[in-house]
């Protein structure tokens, strides 16, 4: 949890979410926990929030699965730090997530019908 | 299990990046403007609570799983230390089948697993030749068929011969008759081993003229010669003969195996003392048989390579021995080449399989009570683990305290029941048969450990695992409203408890049958007729003497048979080569009476024979049923004469019977009388044509030593000091080797079969009194779970009978579904004792009925007591019993 003051505007990722958030930030290149991070809330423009409680640990779970693979090294502004590639598995696990991630938003969005103003 | 999968991430690694994160946040906070202090402030915040974190991967290690179960194993202790009743119970029962269990594999381990204590144990072999047309039993080699495998087998390396034989010896102690084996100087190499003091025989030990010399086992070694470190050099008298003893072998090495059908032809299991070096003739002849033979296979040779290769050199026997071939296939000539292990182990390997299933069997009962109690317990536990469930304990989480009771409770069981194995162990080899072969072998050792620790903890996981069946249901019907306690419990609740119940009556009916056929098989060996009057016998075993030559030898005997028959308290007495029930080492001869001539390619049974004194047939009540009997005058004067039993007459001869003559040794006797049949060869052998000859015509052939046989008045028998006596009277040096009655005799002829009886019946009468102790608590238990239920039927005005016949219907009904599936299991596993039998079949009716019944009415009684007193109960006391 960050702060409380932003608590209430910005959106508690979804279970299962972070996993697929982690992956697409990861095609760009490999990254380190703090940049995913800051890569998840800048792309949302702030909208979501990561909970660091959870991303460690989702990290080390999608390592585990062979999605991701990490390794120490040193970040642009000289720190060591643990860097995550995305493996091939990964790509493809990224492929079938982002298309189930659509149809499954797409079915919500139909029954929930369209945003109102 | 993801422990040992994954290469494991170190916690201080995890840190590490944690801490990178942080830093590389104040850095960012920095560089957006802000004071180091608060950077590093707002960092911190901004990761949010650092130490959950850090207990997630933690969690994600596993390694949780062991400081869990250490603090569930500490929790369980205290557990069951409050429940002492439960955990004792189960410990108990647990240990009681965990140790028959144990006991069992421990002798089956040292005899049939466990390799011989030889190098490459299992690439030593032993040789037999079997020829079905002349004779029953193994012929073992000769010189010249040793010879010929020497020359000519490739797969073979080294083949060694031995003989038993026994020897006065009269240095180091009392005189003393004791056993000997004669071995060939390759019986070193083809074991592998080398004395462990002084040396091996070697080529110079068997030439002419060479100094006699012998080798000490160990054993004896410590008792007759104390140890002596000094014993290697030491000159002793082995048959009147200066013999130099120059080495002592090493405490493993018991060889041959004194049970091991090995050595068939020797009667009465001794253990040899001494080695003695055996000269073959390189030369060789083929008729010589009886020496025993083992070989170690080429390296890179398989057994069945060897015996291909020896049954191929069996064709070009006739060729090299002129034999004709047609006679080789007359008497069905073959041989057979196993591993020596199983030759030693021979005919027991069956029946300690069995037993070793028998006290399966038993675990199998025992861990079914034992499961049955916890499911009690887990019932009674029900209010704790829907509060636990419900402040969010996971049912991994509880399954895995059940799981830590139950293997405390099993590895405390496993270490009781080493405890009675190791009781077991010892009261199972003092009272086992001698002929069970390793049997000095028999020690709990790693194996046997690593077994009982191995059988802990699968008892302790598949009890642990039981409330896993139960937790589902847990989860959803024991929701907080169950809080109070159930009122009426489901039928199905108890299906559980009711197979298991099923199962031990079961498995304890197919014991119990085992048991009843063993039974009878021995009630059936005990009824055969051993043809000679066994009450008031004593049979005592002379060693032959010093005496040179026939003459001298008969002479001996007879001043004994005349001192013996003096005593106070004798009746009659008389004497004989071997006993009755002990003759396997009894020489047969192929017979062709004068009247009944060779029919070409007949094959006859060899006739046995033995030697006889005056009063030998009296003394042992044979019948005389022709002609007369034996005097002193037949052997003081070498009349050709000799008595025949009925089988001889029947199967032998033809028209005439006194005064028919046949040869035998070398001389033609003619049939003076016709004697009873003897068992001459065990209760459960048949009676075999027999011969009985006077001792003076056998003296001078394998004479080893006489068997007297005295039958006592009523008086008290003569002791062994006078009997002593009595043979130190006519020749000091002459040793008594064994006083027995002839009641031993029988014993121990059919002590095999009443050992496996006696341990079927123990495990048997465990199996039955788990099972019955299951069945009545069980029954107990349902019934207290009714006590409400059976009140509000008092009070509506159900009879008590009609009580306990509902309770004694379910009960009974659940023990005769066990009596059906145990018949039905005992129906398809009595084909395996079928060779354990005698006289019974293994399907035999009368004992499947008799046992199927007996169950019955324990069941009957068990289901009884808990019925009985269930309508004992006060309608408004149960009532209220909410």
């Amino acid at each position: 949890m960050s702060t409380r003051a932003t608590e209430r505007e910005r959106i508690a990722l979804l279970q299962g979410t972070l996993d697929l958030l982690i992956l697409r930030t990861l095609v760009f290149g490999s990254e380190h926990g703090q940049g995913i991070a800051r890569a998840i809330q800048n792309q949302s423009e702030d909208a979501l929030l990561v909970d660091h409680g959870s991303l460690y640990p989702a990290l080390q779970r999608l390592e585990e699965r062979g999605w991701i693979s990490a390794e120490w090294s040193t970040s642009d502004n000289n720190r060591r730090a643990r860097f995550y590639t995305l493996t091939r598995a990964g790509r493809k696990r990224l492929v079938s997530e982002t298309k189930r991630w659509h149809q499954l938003t797409a079915a919500i969005g139909r029954i929930l019908g369209p945003e109102e103003a | 299990m993801r422990l040992w999968r994954r290469r494991r991430r170190t916690e201080d690694d995890f840190s590490a990046e944690i801490r990178a994160h942080i830093e590389l946040e104040i850095d960012r906070f920095i560089g957006e403007g802000m004071q180091p202090e608060e950077a590093q402030m707002a960092a911190r915040r901004s990761f949010g609570n650092l130490t959950r974190t850090q207990e997630r991967f933690y969690e994600s290690l596993r390694l949780m799983w062991w400081e869990d179960l250490r603090c569930d194993l500490r929790y369980a202790r205290r557990t069951l230390t409050r429940t002492p009743g439960f955990s004792a119970a189960a410990v108990l029962t647990l240990a009681l089948g965990i140790g028959a269990t144990v006991a069992i594999f421990t002798v089956v381990n040292a005899v049939l697993l466990r390799p011989l204590p030889y190098l490459d144990a299992d690439r030593i072999v032993a040789i037999g030749h079997y020829a079905p047309g002349l004779t029953q039993t193994n012929l073992q080699s000769s010189t010249g068929l040793i010879a010929y495998y020497r020359e000519n087998a490739r797969t073979l390396t080294r083949m060694a011969g031995f003989k038993m034989r026994d020897v006065n010896i009269t240095s180091g102690g009392a005189p003393a008759r004791v056993r000997a084996v004669a071995v060939t100087r390759e019986l070193f190499d083809v074991l592998g081993m080398h004395p462990e003091r002084g040396r091996p025989f070697y080529e110079s030990d068997v030439q002419q003229g060479a100094p006699r010399v012998a080798l000490l086992t160990h054993a004896t070694w410590r008792s007759r010669f104390g140890g002596d470190p000094d014993v290697v050099g030491r000159q002793i008298l082995l048959d009147g003969h200066p013999v130099d003893i120059v080495g002592v072998l090493s405490s493993n090495v018991v060889f041959p195996d004194p049970a091991a059908s090995i050595t068939p032809g020797f009667s009465g299991l001794r253990e040899a003392q001494l080695w003695v070096p055996l000269w073959l003739d390189p030369k060789g002849i083929f008729g010589d048989f009886g020496i025993s033979t083992v070989a170690r296979l080429t390296p890179g040779i398989t057994l069945e390579a060897a015996r291909l290769e020896m049954d191929s050199l069996q064709h070009r026997i006739p060729e090299r021995f002129r034999i004709p071939p047609k006679l080789l296939e007359k008497w069905g000539w073959s041989v057979r080449v196993d591993r020596l292990r199983d030759h030693v182990v021979g005919g027991m390997s069956r029946p300690l399989w069995i037993l070793f299933g028998t006290v399966g069997f038993v675990l199998l009962i025992a861990g079914a009570n034992v499961a049955n109690l916890f499911l009690v317990r887990i019932e009674s536990r029900r209010r704790e683990l829907t509060v636990r469930l419900a402040l969010g304990a996971t049912r991994a989480r509880i399954t895995r305290s059940f799981l830590a009771e139950s293997l405390v409770l099993a590895l405390a069981g496993g270490a009781v029941g080493l405890l009675i194995a190791a009781a077991g162990i010892r009261l199972l080899v003092a009272y086992s048969p001698a002929r069970l072969p390793r049997l000095h072998e028999v020690s709990v050792d790693g194996t046997v450990v690593a077994f009982a620790i191995a059988l802990s903890l699968l008892a302790g996981v598949v009890l642990g695992a039981l409330p896993m069946l139960r937790l589902p249901r847990l989860a959803f019907a024991a929701l907080p409203l169950d809080l109070g306690r159930g009122g009426t419990t489901g039928r199905e609740r108890h299906r559980v408890r009711r197979l298991l119940i099923v199962g031990q009556v079961a498995l304890a009916l197919v014991l119990l049958v085992g048991c009843g056929l063993m039974l009878r098989s021995v009630a059936r060996l005990y009824t055969v007729d051993p043809g000679v009057r066994i009450e008031g016998l004593l049979a005592v075993g002379v060693g032959g003497g010093a005496q040179r030559d026939r003459t001298q030898t008969v002479t001996f005997y007879h001043n004994v048979l005349d001192e013996v028959g003096s005593l106070p308290g004798v009746a009659s007495v008389g004497a004989a080569n071997i006993l009755p029930l002990e003759a396997n080492g009894m020489s047969g001869t192929a017979v062709n009476p004068e009247s009944r001539p060779r029919v070409e390619n007949e094959v006859r049974p060899l006739a046995r024979y033995k030697a006889v004194t005056a009063g030998y047939f009296e003394t042992l009540g044979m019948p005389l049923l022709e002609g007369r009997r034996p005097e002193r005058a037949d052997s003081e004067l070498d009349r050709p004469v000799v008595w025949v039993n009925r089988a001889f007459v029947r199967q032998l001869l033809g028209q005439r019977t006194i005064g028919e003559h046949f040869g035998i040794e070398g001389r033609t006797l003619e049939i003076v009388g016709v004697v009873g049949d003897v068992r001459e060869f065990g209760l459960r052998e048949d009676v075999r044509p027999t011969a009985y000859l006077p001792l003076r015509a056998i003296a001078s052939v394998g004479l080893q030593e006489m068997y007297v046989v005295v039958r006592t008045t009523d008086a008290p028998a003569p002791a062994v000091s006078a009997l002593r006596a009595a043979v130190g009277r006519v020749d000091a040096s002459v040793p008594l080797t064994t006083v027995r009655t002839m009641d031993e005799i029988v014993a121990s002829s059919v002590a095999e079969m009443s050992f496996t009886m006696t341990l079927l019946a123990i495990a048997a009468g465990v199996a039955l009194m788990l099972g019955v102790v299951g069945l009545y608590g069980v029954t107990k238990y349902i019934v207290g779970q009714r006590t409400s239920e059976i009140g509000l039927r008092l009070a509506l005005g159900a009879r008590p009978a009609d009580i306990r016949a509902m309770v004694l219907r379910q009960g009974l009904g659940v023990a005769l579904v066990g009596v059906i599936v145990g018949l039905i299991a005992a129906y398809a596993l009595a084909r395996i004792m079928a060779s354990l039998l005698f006289g019974v079949s293994p399907h035999d009716p009368a004992t499947f009925l008799m046992t199927a019944l007996v169950l019955t009415a324990v069941s009957v009684v068990a289901t009884y007591l808990p019925a009985y007193r269930a309508t004992q109960v006060d309608p408004l006391v149960a009532l209220r019993c909410e």
